[in-house]
């Protein structure tokens, strides 16, 4: 039985308040290896908060964060990175080193145990930036810059991938390529959550989608039972129609 | 790896030309000893062989100004690493000791010492509490930070506030105390390498391998800081511990080198920036170089001090500070500093 077998995400009643605001409210999830969900919302609809309790950086006001067991705010960095790894939203762009070695920073709990040279080389390769390797990491495009700190959370290689908008600042091909890997990684057993803002893309290689407004669930479900032309209209405010796509059937959301 | 850009390889030339800028110090003053005396000199300490050497070569190469350039060369060590440590840990390409309060934190002790210290041990004792000071200060500043949401920022913030506040406090401390034996207001903005003694270089040099020894071993996760402080926790760094460590053997180290030498500023900027220019990102290899040329930027800067020709002793952080602000102003201009 290989570790991703037995991965399990439970999130238990979570709730967040900055300040005095609501970012989250009664958020309840269970997800089993193999699942890729995608969590869409408008704006401010608890997205980040979400993954950033998640991943342990935030501690929940109410409920809690399980990853097989572990709750990720209360061990030490060097556990917590064998059992999550986590796109944020945006990366330092002024790093000085090249991207084999910026990828390979995501195994460092690795460090002297075992060589990551290979785990460093499959993972620039799946998202394409194997040839950008020996580049300095602060001369590359945003986009390539992109898909490194992506190849860098692929090179952590943990049972629970947490992606905050990882197509963010990706063409249209890159951007499909990546939500691929996703929705791979979690067809070898792996958890992977991800927010995003391409309801399209989340459709179409998602397992399922969960829709948040206000740090609320509004639904959550199949892409097809998420993506509902009234409720999403309602949600962001602004008129959508819901199409299948001509020829794989998926939903398709368009203004 | 890249011929030259080995730690083995930056160490042996950063040792040659550390070796040259001292002999070329000990050579220099108001009283002229040739290169090949002071070569005598050394050799006649240093090696277990009989060389011939005037009493007064030897009294003022190996007594007076040895001492001075072991002071000088562990001063920029120290400080040059120091310089590299902070801009890595803080991301921040020009922080360094004096940035985050930490020179004059260690003032404040180091002047203590001075005056209250000084009949049991000398000169020596602001040493030591220049150390314990920095430290302390250390801790401060990560405590006030911490305070405040502790991203890399903060420390800057807080310790440009904390070192202007302490650094006037010290000026003032040392011209209302008025006592022979603590130095003049100008170690404590400029430095000064006139009271160097062996007693003062031993402890320093104490000081300088606890520093530099807890600092080397940091080298990886500081280069895995350069992705952020929370992305180099999430990939299993704990980047409180390490921040508190190397804000620590900073405070240390930066402290013991003001009792030392006082105040010499900019060290820390020139050495991690040429560092890194010249043998690229890595830890392993920016701290030792940062080391070198930190110490030969001070034993060069004590040099010119003394033969400048103005008639007096222009004081080594006035020389150091004049070349570091340049250089800053350089790499802003061609906007080398991502701001």
């Amino acid at each position: 039985m290989t570790r991703s077998d037995m991965s399990r995400l439970e999130i238990h009643s979570l709730s967040v308040t900055l300040g005095d605001r609501a970012v989250l409210s009664d958020f309840s999830l269970t997800l089993d290896g193999g699942e890729f969900v995608a969590v869409v919302g408008p704006n401010g609809s608890g997205k980040s908060t979400l993954l950033r309790t998640i991943a342990g950086d935030l501690v929940p006001t109410n409920g809690s964060v399980r990853i097989d067991g572990v709750n990720p705010a209360a061990v030490d960095a060097a556990t917590a990175a064998t059992i999550r790894s986590y796109l944020p939203q945006t990366h330092v762009t002024d790093i000085g080193f090249d991207v084999a070695t910026v990828v390979g920073f995501g195994a460092y709990t690795s460090d002297g145990i075992e060589e990551p040279r290979e785990r460093v080389n499959t993972s620039m390769r799946r998202v394409g930036v194997a040839d950008l390797a020996g580049r300095p990491f602060r001369e590359l495009s945003g986009g390539e810059q992109r898909r490194v700190t992506i190849a860098r959370v692929l090179c952590q290689d943990a049972p629970l991938m947490l992606l905050d908008e990882p197509t963010d600042s990706l063409d249209l091909g890159h951007a499909d390529r990546v939500m691929s890997v996703a929705a791979d990684e979690a067809s070898k057993g792996r958890i992977v959550v991800s927010t995003s803002h391409d309801l399209n893309a989340a459709g179409r290689h998602a397992t399922s989608m969960v829709l948040m407004h206000n740090g609320h669930v509004i639904r959550s479900g199949t892409p097809s039972e998420v993506l509902d032309a009234d409720l999403l209209s309602d949600v962001y405010e602004t008129t959508v129609t819901v199409l299948p796509h001509p020829t794989t059937g998926t939903p398709i959301v368009i203004r | 790896m890249k011929p030259g850009r080995s730690t083995t390889s930056i160490v042996l030339i950063g040792l040659l030309c550390v070796v040259f800028t001292v002999i070329v110090s000990v050579s220099v003053g108001s009283v002229s000893v040739s290169i090949s005396d002071s070569f005598r000199v050394l050799a006649s300490h240093l090696l277990p062989i009989d060389v011939d050497v005037s009493p007064l070569a030897d009294a003022i190469v190996w007594n007076i100004r040895m001492p001075r350039a072991i002071v000088a060369l562990l001063t920029g060590a120290v400080l040059g690493v120091t310089g590299t440590v902070l801009q890595g840990s803080l991301k921040n390409p020009i922080a360094d000791a004096q940035l985050v309060g930490l020179s004059s934190a260690a003032a404040v002790g180091a002047l203590l010492g001075f005056w209250l210290g000084y009949a049991s041990g000398g000169p020596t004792v602001a040493v030591a509490a220049g150390a314990v000071s920095g430290l302390l200060g250390a801790l401060a500043v990560r405590w006030l930070a911490g305070k405040v949401g502790g991203e890399p920022s903060r420390f800057i913030l807080v310790g440009i506030g904390a070192g202007l506040g302490l650094g006037a406090l010290v000026a003032t401390a040392s011209i209302a105390i008025h006592d022979p034996r603590i130095p003049d207001v100008t170690f404590w903005f400029f430095g000064g390498l006139g009271a160097a003694t062996w007693g003062v270089a031993g402890a320093l040099a104490i000081a300088a391998m606890l520093t530099l020894g807890g600092i080397m071993p940091l080298a990886r996760k500081l280069d895995v800081l350069s992705l952020g402080h929370e992305p180099a926790r999430h990939v299993g760094v704990n980047v409180a511990t390490t921040l508190a460590v190397v804000l620590a053997l900073v405070g240390l180290g930066t402290g013991a080198s003001v009792g030392a030498a006082g105040v010499v500023g900019f060290v820390g900027l020139v050495g991690g920036r040429v560092a890194s220019r010249m043998v690229g990102p890595h830890h392993k290899h920016v701290i030792p170089a940062s080391a070198f040329i930190g110490a030969v930027f001070v034993i060069g800067a004590d040099v010119v001090g003394r033969i400048a020709g103005l008639g007096f002793e222009v004081p080594v952080g006035l020389i150091t500070t004049v070349l570091g602000g340049a250089y800053l102003v350089w790499l802003i201009a061609r906007n080398k500093v991502p701001v």
